[in-house]
């Protein structure tokens, strides 16, 4: 029923006015922070993400052409899937877009981190993630290794192992896909890189 | 909004900072001209290689495919005396096989060749006049569109296993979307999930209609034809080319059979084609083709035990020691981005007993504590790791590891000496657990 009232339900103000943006955060910036710690599985990182996320969403604030509550919603999503995907990329996060925007992040307390971590219930997401690379055999926890510890590039772990990159990168994947599939098992899409 | 968190709730006040400062300023990045100088330089670009890219069209129209430059081993230099070893000169032979793509153009090929550290590996691409390459497309060479000759020489392009006794390799293939280039890494065929503490840089997703479902390898002197399902559902035989019995499948995917992406490298056919037929009359159904990788494979006929040493217990016993540094180092790299500060961890022994090629090695395996339970401080629990390089008897072997400078507690691990006896190892250097191995010593040390 909730779900049905919210696909109905109209953006009571348009977010590209100031407090239609800032009632969207009141909205869903729990939502948001929630999601980018399950992916991120660090409370603070995530609220720099949640950031980036809002800012990059009031950059972008005239390009949203929705009028309800749920497709505001699915605009923000793709945003912050887009900045979560950039941080796991390069490693580090936008800077640019929150020193653009002017947003000072705070800094959370110890207590704060940890009710983020129930509330994102990271606990078992790690459990789970420690659960599936015991699994792995150990030459793929050693081809994961090289390419996530040592950030190796795919060139190198196959050097490492002693076999052909597209080996190298098949092993890393497998155990990626396992690890994927640990965190969220809806999202992995059965993909694989040679 | 009662229980929210005061970390939001200060974040909230940035954000309705931003919103009604932006607010005043108006339109924010709106109306931006796209002639504005900074995309100038993009735009005659566009247009110059616009220009290139009709030139090269007609000159295709009158020449036939232009050729580029051929494909390279990118980053590695490969040794002649580790990993996969170096080709061997003049050991490289192209099949007769020959497949048409389904998107017509260049036809598929398959070539053979023999490594220094006594690997026989398999090669896959397009043929233009005799030579097997690959395509500019896919995001493979910048999507030229030419003909890139792939040299025996590429090891990156190859797929290897250890050499039976009789000089036979016995390889089976499976990639469930490798792209109409034939280059596997210009794009894939599906994404990666993205993941916490993972950086890499995925490829594009191949277009749907560049995807082909390839499987290659090598049968050996037994195997007589393979039977696959083409599009259409019908079974079709395709005969092996050479006393290695190379095979080589190609269709395009379909709902029944979509491209995964996955691929396999073993030593026999156990997915993807629906049959194996053998010289003596045999023949191996395979039963789950739709199971990548989880179908039982068929066996390998005419395989021989390569030859080996059996040692005793006490020959091949070693100290094995292992340093934990007290300080954080950069892992040497081969170029590309920095590194991140880690400790190093070495193991080192004297090899007892010498390790000539692929088909024996030593094993260093690492268990390092995970650290309250908290997975991502320090990873990934027990590691193994091949030493896969030519060692002389009484060599010294040194092999530095590298943990996340979170990692706290005790580093142990075993050396292992593991010979290639009975059945081949299922991936080249992966080799299946505690079969035919010989513990070399075992280490322990405290991370300072």
């Amino acid at each position: 029923m909730r779900r049905e009232a919210e696909e109905v339900r109209a953006l009571g103000l348009p977010i590209r006015e100031a407090r239609g943006f800032v009632a969207l955060y009141e909205r869903e910036g729990d939502m948001i922070l929630t999601f980018c710690a399950r992916r991120v599985l660090d409370a603070d990182t995530a609220l720099d993400l949640t950031a980036e996320t809002f800012a990059q969403a009031f950059r972008g604030r005239r390009g949203f052409r929705g009028s309800t509550e749920v497709e505001a919603r699915a605009w923000l999503l793709t945003i912050a899937r887009r900045q979560i995907a950039r941080y796991l990329r390069r490693g580090e996060l936008d800077r640019q877009v929150l020193e653009r925007a002017g947003i000072q992040v705070p800094r959370l307390a110890p207590d704060e981190v940890e009710e983020i971590e129930r509330r994102a219930d990271l606990a078992p997401l790690r459990a789970a993630l420690g659960a599936e690379l015991a699994k792995l055999n150990a030459e793929q926890r050693e081809a994961l290794r090289l390419r996530v510890v040592e950030e190796r590039p795919y060139e190198e772990v196959a050097r490492s192992l002693g076999v052909t990159e597209a080996t190298a990168r098949a092993r890393v994947s497998r155990g990626l896909r396992a690890m994927g599939a640990a965190l969220e098992p809806r999202r992995l899409t059965g993909g694989q890189e040679r | 909004m009662s229980d929210r968190l005061p970390g939001l709730d200060a974040l909230g006040a940035e954000i309705e900072r931003m919103a009604r400062a932006g607010d005043g300023r108006g339109r924010v990045g709106r109306h931006r001209s796209w002639l504005r100088a900074g995309r100038r330089p993009t735009l005659v670009l566009a247009l110059a290689g616009l220009v290139l890219v009709v030139a090269a069209a007609a000159l295709a129209a009158t020449t036939g495919l232009l050729t580029g430059e051929p494909v390279k081993d990118r980053g590695v230099h490969f040794r002649s005396d580790r990993g996969l070893g170096t080709v061997v000169p003049g050991s490289a032979h192209l099949t007769a096989l020959r497949v048409p793509d389904p998107a017509g153009g260049l036809p598929w090929g398959l070539r053979t060749v023999r490594t220094t550290r006594q690997m026989g590996c398999v090669q896959v691409g397009r043929v233009l006049d005799g030579k097997l390459g690959v395509l500019g497309q896919d995001g493979a060479f910048a999507n030229d569109g030419k003909f890139h000759e792939l040299p025996p020489g590429v090891l990156q392009q190859t797929d290897c296993a250890p050499l039976d006794g009789a000089g036979h390799a016995f390889v089976a293939v499976s990639y469930g979307g490798l792209p109409a280039s034939a280059l596997g890494y210009g794009c894939t065929a599906r994404p990666l999930p993205a993941l916490a503490h993972v950086t890499y840089t995925p490829p594009p997703v191949c277009p749907a209609a560049d995807e082909r479902l390839v499987y290659y390898g090598l049968l050996g002197p037994a195997g007589r034809a393979v039977s696959y399902k083409d599009v259409g559902g019908r079974e079709v035989r395709s005969s092996v080319s050479g006393p290695d019995g190379a095979y080589l499948v190609l269709t395009a995917p379909t709902a029944v059979h979509p491209a995964s992406g996955m691929f396999y490298v073993m030593p026999s056919p156990g997915s993807g084609l629906v049959a194996v037929h053998y010289r003596d009359g045999s023949t191996c159904k395979i039963r789950s083709a739709r199971a990548i990788g989880g179908a039982k494979r068929c066996p390998l006929k005419g395989y021989v035990v390569p030859p080996a040493k059996r040692y005793t217990a006490a020959e091949v016993r070693a100290p094995v020691y292992a340093r934990v540094s007290a300080t954080l180092a950069r892992p040497p790299s081969l170029g590309g981005p920095k590194r991140p500060l880690l400790r190093r961890v070495t193991v080192s022994f004297r090899a007892p007993v010498p390790t000539p090629d692929s088909r024996s090695f030593y094993i260093v395996s690492m268990a390092v504590p995970r650290g309250h339970g908290h997975v991502p401080r320090c990873d990934f629990g027990m590691t193994l790791g091949p030493v896969a390089r030519n060692v002389a008897a009484g060599a010294l072997v040194r092999q530095d590891y590298w943990i996340k400078p979170t990692c706290r507690g005790t580093v142990r691990g075993t050396v292992t000496l593991h010979q290639q006896r009975g059945k081949p190892d299922q991936e080249p250097y992966m080799p299946t657990p505690g079969k035919g191995d010989r513990t070399v010593g075992r280490y322990s040390t405290k991370i300072p």
